[in-house]
């Protein structure tokens, strides 16, 4: 897995050595609307370590090296052309402000999939409570394809997953375009 | 139809529901000094985002106009629309009048 450059971040492949960093990041109050993971550095260590070859995990980095934030495209599949992007993060909030850091991340990740590993469709869940996000996939070209209801639960209740996804047409026709106008 | 006071009002309501939605570090303030995007500004990307979004179906609720702020078109202006409250306010005005 090697690095993948953008203008204002790079997304680098994710190491046993950013355990400490990325639990803290999980484990912030900006990740409570994620699935809950490792719950100690060693927990995460192993967690990384475990990654299989169908997941391709990354830190995002600003130009400066500065870690802000964690992406991946996950549950891979050749045959049928598709994947999951997930664990989307941003976990040193002071540093991305100002920088789009979170478009350029997902436009990097998109290109990856779309590109480099010529996927037909990319899609995701996002939980009912997290409107910002929600709102953020459909403005870059996701479609709402589904519900899966009370699928997870997290805050103490059973909450609906969203269903998102788009195809590689739909990245260049709706999601590129946007995403490059808001690079410039 | 006063656009520009139409737009004043989207934008004060708008300001307000996505202050509503983030955290105290996070909101803004309607000012058109405020700096929205780019360097200086208190929105990652994420929320940036959100805030076109609430203004977009402000535009929608209040005058039942659709319209789509980040464009080509858009990016045609001289100065980045999207750098301050103000900048953003001009591009408004100048897409409910062509709309």
């Amino acid at each position: 897995m090697m690095n993948t450059i953008g203008k204002f971040v790079d997304l680098r492949p994710l190491k046993i050595e950013d355990a400490e960093m990325t639990l803290r990041w999980r484990l912030s109050n900006r990740a409570n609307l994620l699935n809950k993971g490792a719950e100690s550095v060693e927990g995460q260590r192993l967690w990384i370590q475990g990654r299989p070859t169908s997941e391709q995990n990354f830190i995002i980095e600003l130009k400066s090296g500065e870690a802000v934030g964690m992406i991946s495209l996950t549950q891979i599949n050749t045959t049928n052309k598709n994947a999951e992007a997930a664990r989307f993060l941003i976990g040193e909030e002071s540093l991305a402000k100002g920088i789009p850091v979170a478009i350029e991340s997902m436009m990097l990740l998109y290109k990856l999939a779309f590109e480099t590993l010529d996927l037909t469709r990319v899609y995701g869940t996002v939980l009912e409570e997290n409107v910002p996000m929600l709102k953020w996939q459909l403005f870059f070209g996701m479609s709402q394809e589904g519900v899966m209801r009370k699928h997870y639960f997290i805050n103490d209740k059973f909450q609906d997953a969203i269903m998102v996804g788009i195809l590689k047409e739909e990245f260049y026709s709706k999601a590129l375009p946007k995403m490059k106008l808001m690079l410039r | 139809m006063d656009f520009q006071k139409a737009v004043n009002e989207i934008i004060a309501q708008s300001v307000s529901s996505f202050n509503q939605t983030v955290d105290a570090d996070q909101q803004i303030v309607n000012a058109d000094s405020t700096v929205i995007f780019g360097p200086g500004s208190n929105l990652d990307s994420l929320g940036f985002v959100n805030f076109i979004v609430t203004i977009e179906a402000e535009v929608d609720t209040t005058l039942n106009k659709t319209i789509f702020i980040v464009d080509e078109e858009s990016m045609e202006q001289s100065e980045n629309p999207f750098r301050t409250i103000e900048s953003l306010k001009k591009l408004l005005v100048k897409k409910l009048q062509s709309h």
